[in-house]
């Protein structure tokens, strides 16, 4: 019974569905509880508002409100931290199609890992000495822990341009952002596609020689400017070779 | 690191190379951004606030406010009439 009139609630809180009035008190005005629905409804778009801020800002306010709205119906919160909240947007974008954008669920990805490396654990940068000290005969079975901040996103638009830049012209090119904290700061940075795969390689735990296999000199990635932009942004953590972790 | 190692292992000299680099001093390490301050409208302090942790989604509510600042390419800050450096209130130079 009492969870028969929860379900009903939340259904209303949700979706707005009639009826429930009654079971929760006779007579009570269906206008007093939309005040219920409302708040329930304004603050989850608040909270996708917060954490997909381009997003919001490309689509306009009214257009992104009534999106969230109707996400947050379909996708209500499942653990209690709002800042977790609304994981699943840029794949629902992606699938509501809508006549959205076609960068719009690219461009919701970059929101979503700028908002991830935001709230991920800290962890203490590798003190660059101890990389040098690796044997160079065993640097090419190398791999690198990176910053549990570090996040890289694949788009099929050039989504960091108009992150840059809403005014931007967007372009049908792909390309990879790449994410990470350092010192408190999110920065991003666009990668082509062959560093794209040389950063998916490292951040995935393969050896350099992998990820260089992967993106390198053929494939047009810079190893080494890959791994200077990692440790410039202190986003290397640790180091394993071969078997084990080593330290991180 | 020798010249040696670095010619011989492609691998193990981009690790080099890259520490090498590492060690340049910070003024002459090729970021290619700088901090521009009081040049971000409100909500689009790009990800980042001086005090760090607290404002990183673009959650300033102050437009082109002087404690704000959005990494724009070295060179190009002043010429959007930001400052280097933070100041207090409003940018006096931009219309919000």
């Amino acid at each position: 019974m009492l969870a028969d009139t929860q379900r009903g609630f939340a259904a209303h809180l949700l979706c707005g569905e009639a009826g429930i009035e009654e079971s929760l008190r006779p007579g009570l005005p269906a206008a007093r509880l939309g005040v219920y629905r409302n708040t329930v409804m304004g603050s989850l778009a608040a909270v996708l508002g917060q954490a997909y801020p381009t997003v919001r800002r490309a689509l306009g306010e009214d257009r992104f409100t009534s999106l969230a709205c109707r996400f947050a119906a379909e996708n209500p919160p499942r653990r209690p931290m709002l800042w977790s909240y609304g994981g699943d947007l840029p794949g629902w974008l992606e699938a509501a199609g809508d006549a959205l954008p076609p960068w719009a669920p690219d461009l919701a990805r970059l929101d979503r890992a700028m908002h991830e490396a935001l709230f991920a654990a800290d962890a203490d940068p590798l003190d660059p000495a101890r990389l040098a000290s690796v044997p160079p005969d065993r640097v090419d079975t190398l791999r690198l822990v990176l910053h549990p901040s570090v996040r890289l996103i694949l788009a099929g638009w050039s989504v960091h341009a108009l992150w840059k830049d809403l005014d931007a012209v967007p372009r049908a090119e792909p390309e990879a952002v790449l994410v990470g904290r350092t010192d408190g700061e999110v920065r991003c940075a666009r990668l082509d596609p062959p560093d794209g795969a040389l950063a998916a390689a490292l951040i995935t735990g393969r050896t350099l020689s992998d990820a260089a296999a992967e993106g390198g000199p053929e494939g047009g990635g810079d190893l080494q400017a890959m791994l200077l932009r990692l440790l410039h942004n202190r986003l290397v953590v640790g180091y394993a070779l071969d078997a084990g972790p080593m330290e991180g | 690191m020798t010249q040696k190692t670095l010619t011989l292992l492609p691998i193990a000299g981009a690790l080099a190379g890259a520490l090498t680099l590492l060690a340049v001093p910070a003024s002459a390490q090729q970021s290619g951004m700088e901090k521009c301050y009081g040049i971000s409208k409100a909500g689009e302090n790009g990800c980042a606030h001086a005090k760090g942790l607290h404002s990183c989604a673009g959650n300033t509510n102050l437009t082109y406010d002087g404690g704000d600042w959005k990494l724009v390419p070295a060179g190009t800050c002043e010429k959007q009439m930001g400052s280097l450096k933070p100041f207090e209130g409003a940018n006096p130079k931009k219309k919000a």
